[in-house]
């Protein structure tokens, strides 16, 4: 039983906006082990960016961000660490990639400088010293001719070597945690394949945690170890990836595991949608979130705001007050030899 | 790179050549000439005619000006007919105070402007913020005129700190009288560009703070003030640098109205002397020299824009 | 890539070197010291035996004078410019003979003149041993190319002397013989726009083939040209081998005792009134003239400062009268008579102190040629009687184009004055203003495009030298009697006949052939500092005796 590095309590992230105040993310708790890599799923909007920034507080506190809840991370909240201390922490214990690395990557310096960057400011070698390291890290992602790449400028390499390279900055310090935010939506499916591949060596050969935010349910099957998914700022569901593909307990979560493309099967079949779209953030739904949208939703659904709940497999949880009975509705059906078509 | 150079330089001739054939046109087709300037008011029309005859002024206006070309290319750029010097004399004279003046304006400008753009945009919605658009605005639209006579009123007449007007040669009176007398002009006429610089600052300033690649600097622990000043400011400045181009050439151009007002003897006091008496070979020769300045501007801010940012590259 | 960069920082290092070259060239004040003039210490005897400065106060040993304008060029014989008058006569060039404050004219470099009963033959002996500022002395060959060279450029000139010429008699004596008695050939040498400066001969023969203008300023005054930075400043000092004339104070208008008490003189030109106005106050500039009208109360109320006054000019509207509507003598007359000169007056200068009414054409200081004949016609507000004389004529409302510089401000607000009255007069006026150049080339070659134009003129000597009755210049008038009288008056060798004339004539052009319409004349301010010594004021500033304390 390895132990956690980051436990994430009642996480709440609100933003002053001209419409008011928004909560992008509303009470999300999970936690995440070390060496473990956990999928952090959903559409567009449904928060997962939001908390994965909020564990490094990048927003601006000063006018537009407020944190409530608790980050507890080797032990410490960093929710009330000081701007200081919060900077020793980012880039250093915990690592974030973004998804479109050409914007990620400042265009006026060379990769050799912002790879040296987090070694400078953490660990205070020398300039020497730095661009020696550099140099390895460039070699560790599989960049070929490091020390020529590493006098080059963002804009002279290709899409999946600039992914590399933001790894590269990611591990200088070899952080216990590592955020990856979509780093492969950007890029070509043989490209997003070696970047998979390496993230995974890494965080195999360094014990890194990760978190991997996308939403692509597909690359959560092949990667991840967990999986939460969320909708609305909230977690819906969360637990093992081998069981929440099997049975998944929340309506959500089955609709997004039906809009998967299937490769074998009738080709004559419509493509699954769920239907409806995400509401603003200034206007969610009382009562469950997902109640609009859900074809199993019940007055008592669209009353009663949802709670987390055990559904008595270790680790597995869900936000919905009728997973029971359908989990027993899907049993019948499938027994019945129906397709499962939600 | 060498050839980016040439070729850009070579352009310069077909540029040069319409220019002359435009400024020409217009004011040798505007009425009035020099011939009863030279004589004077009172003077009586048979005289004048006579002067006009002598002078060539009643050529027809394609001979005139193949005459002139003809001289500007054997290296004669022309004559003034009010000022017994060599045209080149003339131009560098005159050029020597409006460079100065416009070299000072922008420094000050650029000086002032950034820093006030970077604080402005750092600390957006502040009373700082508020209180730095405000003076920009003001900056914006107030002409350099009055802002000049205003300056003259509090810092010339009132405090006496500067002179009222008026321009010292550095070489007989030593940087610092030289500089006292640049001062109160160079202010005037920088005012609205810094005004202008300040307002692209901070917007160029905000979207960079916005921009992904400092959020990842942030997440990578960099320090806030080197968010701003490492990060953000060499990309802020981008766009800032070509807008210093222009400003450069709009400053040359304001400066007519600051001479006046202060006394310089430079190229925009000439021009305005030369066009109200007809001095028809100084004008040209001017609007010729100013242009060719332009070229070389443009060449030179898209030389430096190359240095800057390394995703331009300085080929066709 | 690092090469390419390399080349750019180079090629703009050298692009910066140059702008530092250009920045720091020049050489302009390269005359030093120059004469670093002494003050006059008490005691100190120098040439022309000049008196030392009272007891223990030092003069200057520089004046600043502001003019507001740079002159096109100092060759005051060829040009009517004020402003070069300003700077070079009587200061630079001297003539033959000089006005006084009476309109007189006296005897300068020449030291006596005779003149044969009836006035054809005029015999000047040339004062001896007169230097010019390049060490020449003056001599009859020198007064001949320079009076027969002013004679070609004014045309007032030749209508008065014909196809005369001066000739030399000896090396210091040179006469003139006309073909008709000229009863005033001194006043017009005295007095005219064009001035009768003297200088070399050899200056005048290397002056510029095309344009006329000589190339150097060799006269034989008090000072002589030292340096002229082109719309910064002219600087004047003193000519060491000048020799004042008649005894010292003895001096009236433009004439008389001339000498450089300040060595060093310095036109200043400022072309901004409003750093004008700041300079006098800050002690800058020590002296200006043709200030603001809106400022002169501000230095009037400062113990500071003096503020003298003398004869400004004359305003009028000059109709065209070679062709279109300013050629038809009841038009003139019914624009005559629409006018209100009260108003026109005013707004162009703010306060009736500044300017007086009559209509009189020569002015009322000039006591022997003023006359109230026809004045009845002067200012007559009677738009009634416009309007009935624009009937007589047949006026069919063509517009009436008015021509104006925009330059002048004073001239401007009388047009747009002009132009209400006449439009509620029946004649509907058109205002066309442009850039003084432009105005002067429209006036002078473009008739058929304006009916009349305003401008204004400095007293004259005699009423035959005035421009404006002219046939040959700008409004062209023709009239013969005019022309008749005009040239009896010049071959008059009575005064009083001559006054007789005059003052006929001008009845008749104020009641009959209205060739111009007067507005008013005005007067002309000086300010400068409290502390002068010697500064005249006589219808332009007269630095020639001035000394300011220190």
């Amino acid at each position: 039983m390895s132990e956690k590095i980051l436990e994430i309590e009642n996480l709440s992230t609100s933003f002053q906006t001209e419409r008011g105040i928004m909560k992008a993310v509303d009470g999300v708790s999970f936690q995440v082990k070390k060496g473990e890599v956990l999928g952090l799923v959903g559409e567009s909007g449904c928060g997962k960016s939001v908390t994965s920034q909020s564990i490094l507080r990048l927003y601006d506190e000063k006018y537009t961000a407020r944190y409530e809840g608790k980050i507890l991370f080797d032990g410490r909240d960093l929710l009330a660490l000081s701007e200081k201390e919060m900077r020793k922490i980012r880039g250093h214990e915990i690592s974030m990639i973004f998804q479109d690395a050409l914007s990620s990557l400042n265009p006026v310096f060379t990769i050799g400088n912002q790879i040296m960057e987090p070694l400078l400011i953490h660990q205070k070698l020398s300039k020497e010293e730095a661009k020696k390291q550099a140099t390895e890290l460039l070699r560790l992602v599989g960049i070929p001719m490091p020390e020529k790449r590493a006098e080059q400028y963002p804009h002279e390499l290709s899409g999946g070597m600039r992914q590399r390279v933001m790894i590269a900055v990611a591990l200088a310090c070899r952080p216990k945690l590592l955020i990856a935010d979509e780093p492969t939506t950007a890029l070509d499916v043989t490209v997003q394949a070696q970047i998979m591949d390496l993230i995974l060596s890494l965080n195999k050969k360094f014990s890194m945690g990760v978190i991997l935010i996308t939403h692509d349910l597909s690359v959560v099957a092949e990667t991840c170890s967990r999986v939460a998914v969320m909708y609305l700022g909230q977690i819906v569901e969360e637990g093992n990836v081998c069981e929440i593909f099997d049975s998944p307990s929340h309506p959500y979560t089955r609709g997004l595991i039906q809009s998967i493309p299937r490769m074998t099967g009738e080709r004559a079949r419509r493509l699954y949608m769920i239907p409806g779209t995400v509401p603003l953030l200034n206007q969610i739904p009382s009562g469950c979130r997902f109640a609009p949208r859900c074809p199993y939703a019940l007055e008592r659904c669209r009353k009663q705001t949802q709670e987390l709940l055990e559904t008595g497999t270790k680790g597995h949880r869900v936000r919905c007050m009728r997973f029971t009975e359908l989990e027993a509705f899907h049993r019948e059906k499938q027994a019945d030899g129906e397709e499962c078509g939600i | 790179m060498k050839k980016y150079i040439i070729k850009r330089l070579l352009a310069l001739i077909p540029t040069l050549f319409v220019v002359s054939v435009v400024i020409f046109s217009i004011i040798h087709m505007t009425p009035g000439d020099p011939a009863a300037m030279i004589l004077g008011d009172k003077a009586d029309a048979a005289a004048v005619e006579a002067l006009r005859e002598s002078m060539g002024l009643n050529d027809p206006l394609p001979v005139q000006y193949v005459n002139w070309v003809s001289r500007v290319l054997r290296g004669n750029p022309g004559r003034s007919v009010f000022i017994d010097k060599p045209m080149t004399e003339i131009l560098k004279d005159y050029m020597g105070p409006t460079f100065a003046l416009t070299v000072y304006a922008m420094l000050l400008a650029t000086a002032l402007a950034i820093p006030l753009g970077v604080l402005a945009a750092k600390h957006r919605g502040t009373m700082a913020d508020q209180g730095i658009s405000f003076v920009s605005m003001v900056g914006i639209s107030m002409p350099s005129f009055l802002l000049g006579l205003l300056l003259i009123l509090g810092f010339a007449v009132k405090l006496q700190w500067f002179p009222v007007g008026g321009y010292k040669e550095f070489g007989s009176v030593g940087f610092f009288v030289y500089i006292r007398y640049l001062t109160l002009p160079a202010l005037a006429l920088g005012f609205m560009e810094a005004a202008l610089i300040i307002r692209l600052t901070r917007a160029s300033v905000l979207e960079v703070l916005a921009s992904d690649y400092v959020k990842m600097a942030k997440a990578k622990g960099v320090s806030e003030f080197a968010l701003v000043m490492k990060h953000a400011f060499k990309n802020a400045l981008i766009p800032i640098l070509t807008v210093l181009g222009q400003t450069f050439m709009a400053l040359l151009a304001g400066a007519a109205v600051v001479e006046s007002v202060f006394n310089i003897p430079g190229i925009g006091r000439l021009t305005v002397n030369s066009v109200a008496r007809r001095d028809y070979e100084v004008i040209q020769a001017v609007v010729l020299l100013v242009s060719l300045i332009n070229v070389v501007m443009c060449l030179a801010v898209d030389l430096l824009y190359g240095l800057v940012d390394p995703r331009v590259r300085l080929e066709d | 890539m690092k090469g390419n960069r390399n080349m750019a920082a180079a090629v703009l290092a050298l692009l910066l070197a140059a702008s530092a070259v250009t920045g720091c060239g020049g050489g302009k004040d390269s005359q030093g010291q120059g004469q670093a003039g002494q003050t006059q210490a008490a005691g100190t005897e120098t040439a022309g035996g000049q008196s030392a400065a009272p007891e223990g106060n030092a003069y200057k040993d520089e004046i600043h004078a502001v003019i507001q304008s740079t002159p096109s060029h100092l060759d005051i014989a060829m040009t009517t410019e004020d402003v070069a008058a300003t700077v070079a006569q009587g200061t630079i060039f001297e003539q033959l003979v000089a006005i006084n404050a009476n309109y007189e004219p006296i005897p300068e470099l020449a030291e006596s003149i005779d003149v044969n009963a009836d006035t054809t033959e005029y015999i000047y002996h040339l004062r001896q041993g007169v230097k010019f500022h390049n060490g020449e002395e003056m001599k009859a060959d020198d007064v001949v190319a320079s009076m027969n060279r002013w004679i070609e450029a004014a045309s007032n000139a030749q209508a008065m002397v014909g196809d005369a010429r001066f000739e030399k008699v000896d090396a210091y004596t040179v006469a003139i013989r006309l073909g008709a008695p000229c009863a005033y050939l001194n006043e017009l040498i005295a007095g005219l726009g064009n001035r009768a400066a003297i200088m070399p001969k050899s200056v005048i023969d290397a002056a510029d083939a095309q344009t006329g203008i000589v190339k150097e300023y060799i006269g034989t005054g008090p000072y002589k040209l030292d340096t002229w930075e082109q719309d910064q400043y002219i600087r004047l000092v003193k000519f060491e081998e000048y020799a004042p004339y008649g005894t010292e104070g003895d001096y009236s208008g433009w004439a008389g005792y001339k000498y450089a008490y300040t060595p060093i003189l310095y036109f200043d030109i400022v072309t901004d009134p409003g750093t004008l106005t700041a300079g006098l106050q800050t002690g800058e500039y020590d002296v200006a003239f043709d200030i603001n009208y809106d400022n002169i109360d501000m230095f009037k109320n400062n113990g500071d400062f003096q503020v003298k006054q003398t004869l400004g000019e004359e305003a009028m509207l000059i109709f065209n009268k070679k062709e279109g509507l300013g050629a038809d003598e009841k038009i003139r007359q019914a624009v005559q008579a629409a006018l209100n000169c009260d108003d026109i007056m005013l707004a162009a200068y703010s306060k009736p102190e500044f300017y007086e009414l009559y209509g009189s054409y020569m002015f009322k200081e000039q006591s022997d040629w003023y006359t109230e004949e026809g004045s009845e016609y002067f200012n007559a507000k009677n738009p009634e009687r416009a309007k009935e004389l624009l009937a007589e004529a047949g006026y069919n409302g063509e517009p009436f184009k008015l021509l104006v510089a925009s330059d002048s401000d004073d001239f401007y607000k009388m047009a747009v004055v002009v132009k209400s009255q006449l439009d509620a007069a029946g004649i509907p006026c058109e205002l066309l203003t442009y850039d003084w150049s432009t105005f002067v080339g429209i006036r002078n070659n473009e008739p058929d495009q304006y009916h009349a134009f305003i401008t204004s003129f400095s007293p004259k000597v005699i009423p035959t030298m005035n421009l404006y009755l002219s046939a040959d210049w700008a409004g062209w008038c023709t009239d013969e009697q005019i022309q008749e009288g005009l040239k009896s008056i010049n071959s008059d060798t009575s005064k009083e006949n001559a006054v007789k004339t005059w003052t006929g004539l001008q009845g008749y052009m104020l009641e009959t052939s209205v060739p111009v319409v007067k507005f008013g004349s005005n007067f002309r301010f000086m300010v400068a500092k409290g502390g002068f010594d010697g500064l005249e004021f006589f219808e332009r500033p007269l630095l020639i005796n001035a000394r300011l304390y220190e």
